[in-house]
């Protein structure tokens, strides 16, 4: 059992969600960087976090962290991983490696400060944290208020249940293989594949979306991550979308919004939507956001910066299936 | 605009998307529904989840098993039997409304406009009562279901009992859960309270999602109804829905699904009737 001392900003029980109900408007919620808790999961001996929207089983719960973790104190015995961000994690007051396993005995207090590089971090625990399957996951969604402890983020005075696990003492000190990077190469720079409406946009328009500093703003979640700069120039539309879709630039007849879409309402501030994600919606949307970057950008604090980079979709699916392929892998070796 | 040839347009490295057209024409719709029809009975590999919209059809693959090309070319020879589909399978039901309810007036109030009903029926030259009238004479079909869980988009059958009103100029920030609204083309519910735009007609005496289903009707997702659904909105009286709310917070509420085959052919053709 772990017991919660304090919250911290936004720490929610998450897996590698729930996919195959956006068609009735619910996204799949999950992990915003599925990479870094199935890191964790691999290092205590879990079952792998797959990609976002995935037909694979979500893994084991563990904890996502928002800028600032919580307090918890453990009752039983443990094998914890922290991967994600940087949030200075202490074990009874002295400083926790990340990116290895950690045994943690019945009593000790895991404490973490504000982040120092990233803005999620994780959290796994040998066993998963037990909570009720809600449509075949644990993930917390939050707008929705559901999954995870009663579909919200913990609170002090929370106890969560663990999952069972063998072999403790035997997982502490584990590290990653090094063929998995514990951090992307170039945490600021995200690859997007251009569309579904990039052609409203005027070569100008594009050129602008690719070549500027990107400015993350505060108002980001995992609904949605606003970006702060120039405006993005639009072609003039055509009667009948004016007629059907609205007055502004951007409006466009209702369509789906894919996970890591960006949508840029009246041409300025796009939002990239993040894994709860609104599943329709009437405007714009200039490129998508690679899934295997859907990590970095959830990684990113308020206020920094970011670039894009535009590839070609067989390219990124080919980039899904590697990163997807080398956990599989280094899960398979660890375990044998 | 209908595309002579549906459009294969990828959304990253997760989704296809099939798309007919880009405006707002129900013909789009049929063709959607038609090509998820289609796709579920092909049961193509790779294929996670089909997401119907307006005017196209979402596709989320899996990676490991397919690929943007390889499934646009397993949907090619699908198109030319969904271009004039001539029958859908669509359920029928039912959804009684509290028309020009107390709840929908506050927030008129709270937000300082007009009474939306009150404004919807100026928009249309129409009576309070024309209104609820118009707006119950006409089965709806709903075009897709999304943006939150269990909201969808409804759009009139009967073209000649179309009303229609603009959206508020500045959202609400709350709209309460059950609301029953309208704006541009589409009628649309608040399943849950939400903010919103539309314009108010009246609230709704059963749920459309119930993230625990208590009720038979709901399948595990807790969203009532799906694309491609018709429904016939009815009025309520006062004592009427708090009756019908009853039973429905009991989970003993039936909600007396139809599952019926709608002839899109015999329909298009009742709209190409002079008169019509």
């Amino acid at each position: 059992m772990i017991e919660v001392i304090q919250g911290g900003i936004q720490t929610t029980i998450q897996d590698g969600g729930r996919p195959g109900h956006l068609s009735r408007g619910i996204p799949p919620a999950g992990a915003q960087d599925y990479y870094a808790l199935a890191l964790g999961n691999l290092l205590v001996g879990n079952d792998l976090t797959p990609p976002p929207l995935s037909v694979e089983p979500p893994g084991h719960a563990g904890l996502e962290m928002l800028l600032r973790g919580p307090t918890l104190r453990f009752t039983t015995d443990a094998a914890i991983a922290l991967t994600g961000a940087d949030m200075a994690p202490t074990l009874d007051g002295k400083p926790v490696p990340m990116l290895e396993a950690v045994l943690v005995r019945a009593g000790q207090v895991l404490a973490f400060g504000y982040v120092k590089r990233g803005a999620r971090g994780y959290l796994a625990i040998a066993g998963g944290i037990d909570v009720p399957l809600y449509l075949k996951s644990r993930a917390t969604y939050i707008r929705g208020s559901q999954g995870g402890l009663e579909g919200r983020a913990l609170k002090a005075g929370d106890r969560l249940k663990l999952g069972a696990s063998a072999a403790l003492t035997k997982m502490a000190g584990r590290r990653l293989p090094s063929a998995l990077a514990p951090w992307p190469d170039e945490p600021n720079t995200i690859r997007v594949v251009l569309g579904p409406q990039d052609f409203m946009f005027t070569p100008k328009g594009i050129e602008t979306f690719l070549a500027v500093d990107w400015k993350l703003s505060p108002v980001s979640d995992r609904m949605g991550m606003r970006l702060i700069g120039p405006k993005l120039d639009l072609f003039e539309r055509p009667a009948h979308l004016v007629r059907d879709a609205g007055s502004g630039p951007a409006d466009i007849v209702d369509d789906v919004i894919p996970v890591g879409g960006i949508q840029v309402p009246g041409g300025i501030e796009p939002i990239v939507m993040g894994v709860e994600n609104p599943t329709a919606g009437g405007y714009a949307k200039i490129a998508t956001v690679i899934s295997s970057d859907l990590g970095k950008i959830g990684q990113l604090t308020p206020g920094s910066s970011l670039r894009f980079r535009a590839i070609e979709a067989a390219d990124a699916a080919d980039i899904a299936r590697r990163q997807w392929a080398a956990l599989k892998r280094a899960a398979k070796e660890m375990r044998s | 605009m209908i595309y002579d040839e549906p459009v294969f347009r990828p959304l990253g490295d997760r989704y296809l998307a099939v798309e007919f057209g880009d405006e707002a024409n129900l013909l789009l719709n049929f063709r959607v529904i038609a090509l998820q029809e289609a796709l579920e009975a092909e049961a193509i590999d790779g294929v996670i989840e089909l997401i119907p919209s307006l005017r196209e059809l979402g596709i989320v693959f899996d990676f490991d098993r397919t690929s943007h090309r390889r499934l646009e070319n397993a949907i090619k020879p699908l198109l030319p039997h969904v271009r004039d589909p001539k029958s859908l399978r669509s359920r029928h039901v039912r959804l009684p409304v509290w028309y020009d309810d107390p709840w929908s007036a506050e927030i008129a109030r709270r937000y300082k406009v007009e009474k939306n009903i009150d404004f919807i029926a100026r928009c249309n030259n129409l009576t309070i009562e024309q209104v609820i009238e118009t707006h119950t004479a006409s089965d709806y079909w709903i075009v897709c279901v999304g943006f939150t869980p269990g909201c969808y988009f409804s759009r009139v059958l009967d073209p000649s009992k179309w009303i229609t009103a603009p959206k508020y100029k500045v959202p609400r920030s709350y709209t309460p859960a059950r609301c029953l609204a309208l704006a541009g083309f589409s009628t649309g519910p608040y399943p849950v309270a939400s903010p919103g735009g539309y314009q108010l007609l009246g609230r709704l005496a059963v749920n459309l999602y119930e993230p625990i289903p208590r009720n038979k009707d709901f399948p595990e997702d807790g969203v009532l109804l799906r694309a491609g659904d018709r429904l016939r909105y009815y009025s309520v009286s006062p004592l009427e829905y708090d009756e019908i709310w009853e039973s429905v917070q009991r989970g003993t509420y039936d909600y007396g699904f139809r599952d019926e085959v709608f002839d899109v052919a015999d329909y298009l053709a009742t709209l190409d009737k002079p008169g019509a």
